[in-house]
């Protein structure tokens, strides 16, 4: 992939995630309103207290590291859990919103096959031999 | 490392998650719980998918560990949901049941320590992508010189 494409929508990423972080705090944009089950729910994560703002931190942090290009492979680790809230949230809970919920899960899986390499010895099924639980000799693996 | 503190440190966390995860369908225990955290489980029920997501995935990491088959990936999905059982057990629960948070936490630094090998390349702030990135540089520079 050409490092402009990639650079662009490690960009755009980060412009997401980084304005809806700053909009948690500053509420520069209104959110769309909610009912039913969706209130209940969200109702639920803040009466947690901690739940919004942890939330909103990671994003503005998350999307700066994207917007900087340091730090970009745990930047997309870290958003991944979020990113499949989000979409459950969309898909079970929220009918609406989905172009800017597609945006953001074509980017991030774009951009996680982009940096795949740093992902590579994570999805490892044999950890084990190579790294922790057996002595190494030779650097040799099961 | 120690090898054998690495294996027993797996399978306690393999345990303690596999059990807690299999909880979540079955409810062989119920701790109790004040009105803020009855409210925050209330919420997450409401979604309906979160509780079978968030037990299916303790399941699946759990039997992962105690398997010894993709650790690092197993600490790396739990991660996430173990802040959020620190943040719950912190703002939302009694201090007295900090004991198994804090055993759990300490068990998933323990091992994310003993596979760092394999979390290495994703906490570099500098990736230099090995794939496509590069090559058309270098194909471009090459004329370039011989000119």
């Amino acid at each position: 992939m050409k490092p402009g494409v990639t650079a662009a929508a490690r960009i755009l990423l980060g412009i997401v995630f980084s304005a809806f972080g700053l909009n948690g705090f500053l509420h520069l944009f209104p959110l769309p309103s909610m009912d039913g089950k969706e209130a209940q729910f969200i109702g639920g994560l803040v009466a947690s207290g901690y739940f919004f703002p942890l939330l909103f931190v990671t994003y503005t942090i998350t999307g700066a590291a994207l917007l900087s290009g340091r730090f970009v492979p745990l930047a997309l680790i870290v958003l991944a859990p979020i990113i499949v809230n989000i979409v459950c949230i969309h898909v079970f809970l929220a009918p609406s919103g989905y172009p800017l919920t597609l945006l953001v899960v074509g980017l991030a899986l774009f951009l996680a096959w982009d940096y795949r390499d740093a992902f590579r010895p994570v999805l490892r099924a044999h950890g084990d031999g190579a790294w922790a639980e057996t002595p190494r000799v030779g650097g040799a693996s099961r | 490392m120690n090898s054998k503190a690495a294996a027993f440190a797996r399978i306690l966390l393999g345990l303690v998650f596999f059990v807690f995860g299999l909880n979540g369908f079955l409810h062989f225990y119920q701790a109790p719980m004040s009105p803020s955290a009855v409210a925050f489980f209330g919420g997450l029920a409401a979604s309906g998918y979160l509780v079978p997501v968030l037990f299916g995935t303790q399941v699946a990491a759990g039997l992962a560990l105690l398997a010894g088959r993709f650790v690092p990936l197993a600490l790396a999905v739990l991660a996430p949901i173990l802040v959020n059982i620190i943040g719950f057990h912190v703002f939302l629960a009694p201090p007295s049941a900090l004991g198994v948070p804090i055993l759990v936490l300490g068990l998933e630094l323990f091992l994310v320590w003993c596979y760092r090998e394999a979390f290495r390349p994703m906490l570099r702030a500098r990736v230099e992508m090995a794939h496509e990135p590069d090559q058309p540089v270098r194909r471009a520079s090459v004329p370039a010189a011989a000119r």
